[in-house]
């Protein structure tokens, strides 16, 4: 053929290839684009409720004397639970491996938990 | 923070060249738009509000992690399935070599091309199947730095590996592609650099 390629002229020639898409590849991409764009707008109102409640929560805490303090025993205590239930979670699990492991699994293990 | 009407310009200008690379890499029509198609969603529910510039990077991101996660997928089924590989058709016989297309004095079957569209269409053939010879991350990288025209660094960013390995993907990919384009009469021209 003897033709000679810069970097343009391929990315041209790849231009190219990329319009000339069947129909029914296109009408496919422009359902996925819709589809796509409809997450968007649902995702939107939940983030712009959150930016008016973070500022409304911060608000009673900034002007209370005992705000910060109330807060920071609130998180602690959020911590703490957290930490319970993890550590319950976690000995869970152990035992069910255990149980696993020894082929001694009790007959609630195979009945759906709500 | 951009608005819908940003991030359905960038999809629609981005959606043909995704589906072409994620055809290249699964060379399946149906897989390469279900892959494109996963991509614009993510890209809209877990990025939707980020700055309209960081799209291009973002979706490229998105999109090389559909494709490698569609490849996982697929060796867990292989495995599962491999003990029935060998009942299934070899298709090698039914792939087209775009040089069956060229008329040269091997081949006078094939008319010779009417205008300029045709060539191009005969060029962009050998070009494609060049590029689906080369490994999935050198392909990634080149396309990415010569098609995208993203920098260095935002290929890396892209593809999830630093910049010296972008250098080496798209250094091997060059000088294969130009390798094989040689072997059809095309130079390109920057290879040689």
């Amino acid at each position: 053929m003897g033709i000679k390629l810069d970097r343009k002229q391929l990315a041209a020639v790849l231009d190219d290839g990329a319009r000339q898409l069947p129909p029914q590849v296109c009408a496919r991409l422009s359902a996925a684009r819709q589809s796509a764009l409809q997450q968007q707008l649902q995702r939107q109102p939940l983030q712009a409720q959150l930016h008016h409640l973070v500022p409304a929560i911060a608000a009673p805490v900034r002007s209370h004397p005992a705000g910060w303090g109330s807060a920071l025993l609130l998180a602690l205590l959020l911590l703490a639970a957290l930490w319970q239930w993890h550590a319950v979670e976690s000995h869970d699990h152990g035992a069910l491996d255990l149980a696993i492991l020894t082929d001694d699994l009790p007959v609630e293990m195979y009945v759906d938990r709500e | 923070m951009s608005t819908p009407a940003q991030l359905s310009d960038f999809l629609a200008s981005a959606e043909h060249r995704a589906f072409k690379y994620a055809v290249y890499a699964v060379r399946n029509d149906e897989t390469a738009l279900d892959i494109v198609q996963e991509s614009m969603l993510k890209l809209a529910q877990r990025y939707g509000d980020k700055p309209a510039a960081e799209f291009p990077q973002l979706f490229q991101r998105i999109l090389q992690n559909s494709i490698r996660d569609h490849f996982r997928r697929h060796k867990i089924r292989s495995a599962r399935f491999s003990l029935f590989s060998s009942f299934t058709a070899a298709q090698s016989e039914d792939e087209v070599d775009p040089l069956d297309m060229l008329q040269d004095e091997d081949n006078a079957s094939q008319p010779a091309a009417p205008d300029a569209a045709a060539a191009n269409q005969q060029l962009l053939a050998i070009i494609e199947a060049a590029l689906r010879q080369l490994p999935a991350r050198q392909r990634e990288a080149f396309l990415l730095r010569y098609w995208e025209g993203f920098d260095t660094t935002e290929t890396a960013a892209a593809m999830g590996c630093s910049e010296g390995s972008v250098k080496t993907h798209c250094s091997r990919a060059t000088a294969t592609l130009a390798h094989i384009l040689k072997q059809k009469g095309i130079d390109l021209t920057w290879a040689s650099n």
